[in-house]
């Protein structure tokens, strides 16, 4: 498991939309947007996994 | 196809049109959507119980027809007729009365036992005035935490602020009353400044940030009042003063059923009484010693 720092959320929707997103490239994950982090459990995903949530606009 | 309006009033940012829309794409036998504020008008071959579901799992109340609140007088026929749906408010009041004679009946030792000692005289009302409080404000939170929902960024910051507001309004003032200014607005601030993060963060650094303002509003603003009727008849005051309060906060509670549970298929944590009561017995005894040892003012002490 590995913590990816994820500013920009500020609500459930904001959660779901990047977990969505990961999980759609095959990648399982949790984030938490009073944190500001998003949790993926493979760390060797951790590249693709950041550049999608950049995408997501995070 | 036929096209279908679902009312969704959920729906408060970008987020949650985003959400919604990328989960409509991925719906084959949705052809075409528009998402507007409060409303989603789809074209698709699904039937409208479908597709209130896929609106459902995502969070977000979906109904055919539009959500309109309830008046208090429907409300009042709705909670005879239908009590399992009000399972959790029901045990919110059971709590409150239960509390509520627990922390009397305690504060009533307190006094016997400290009044060999101490002049407990000029306590009696304020301990009765802890008492509601910390009652009234631990029954909004235990009401508050019991559902595991999912509240929008204006509900939860409506609930940052009434319960850290009330909570200073009330124990700050109480404690202006029996200490004076500095101690009724420190501790009034502080803790309601604690309770009003605690309760606020289910939305976030926004609901954070409205817990801790209206906390300093709330705990500064209590004390000013209690200490500015100190001379003038606040024993007439006070009454119809926590009454509001109290309205204020019952409200919140309505508010937060009306709102977020309602309408929503939500899971509940397991109440747990003995826990609720020991944290509301620490909270009155650490008022209660501070109204008794703690510092007062020169007019006061």
């Amino acid at each position: 498991m590995v913590e990816i720092k994820a500013k920009g959320m500020h609500c459930k929707s904001c959660e779901m939309l990047i977990i969505d997103a990961l999980e759609d490239a095959g990648i399982a994950a949790t984030a938490d947007f009073k944190k500001n982090i998003v949790t993926i459990d493979d760390p060797a995903k951790k590249d693709q996994a950041e550049k999608i949530i950049r995408e997501e606009g995070y | 196809m036929e096209e279908t309006i679902i009312y969704c009033p959920d729906i408060e940012c970008d987020s949650c049109v985003k959400l919604i829309s990328k989960k409509l794409e991925k719906t084959q036998e949705v052809k075409q959507y528009e998402i507007t504020s409060e409303t989603i008008k789809v074209q698709s071959d699904l039937d409208k119980k479908n597709l209130i579901k896929i609106i459902n799992d995502l969070g977000f109340r979906a109904s055919t027809q539009p959500f309109e609140r309830k008046t208090f007088k429907e409300r009042i026929k709705h909670f005879k007729e239908n009590k399992k749906a009000y399972r959790m408010e029901i045990h919110a009041i059971k709590y409150f009365f239960s509390v509520l004679g627990i922390l009397l009946l305690l504060q009533a030792l307190a006094y016997l036992g400290l009044n060999n000692h101490i002049d407990m005289s000029p306590y009696i009302s304020w301990m009765i005035y802890s008492s509601i409080a910390i009652a009234v404000i631990a029954t909004a939170m235990w009401h508050f935490f019991i559902y595991k929902i999912r509240v929008t960024c204006m509900v939860g910051m409506m609930i940052g602020m009434t319960i850290g507001m009330q909570t200073g309004m009330m124990i700050g003032a109480i404690l202006g009353a029996t200490n004076g200014f500095f101690i009724g607005a420190l501790v009034g601030m502080l803790v309601s400044v604690a309770v009003g993060v605690i309760t606020g963060q289910c939305c976030g650094v926004m609901g954070v940030m409205e817990g801790m303002m209206a906390g300093v509003m709330g705990g500064t603003m209590g004390p000013m009042i209690s200490v500015m009727m100190m001379s003038d008849h606040i024993e007439w005051f006070m009454p119809p003063y926590m009454l509001i309060n109290i309205i204020i906060t019952a409200l919140m509670i309505y508010m937060v059923y009306e709102e977020s549970v309602e309408g929503k298929e939500v899971q509940t944590r397991t109440p747990d009484f003995f826990y609720f009561i020991s944290l509301c017995v620490l909270a009155s005894a650490a008022i209660t010693a501070i109204m008794v040892f703690a510092p007062k003012n020169f007019l006061l002490g």
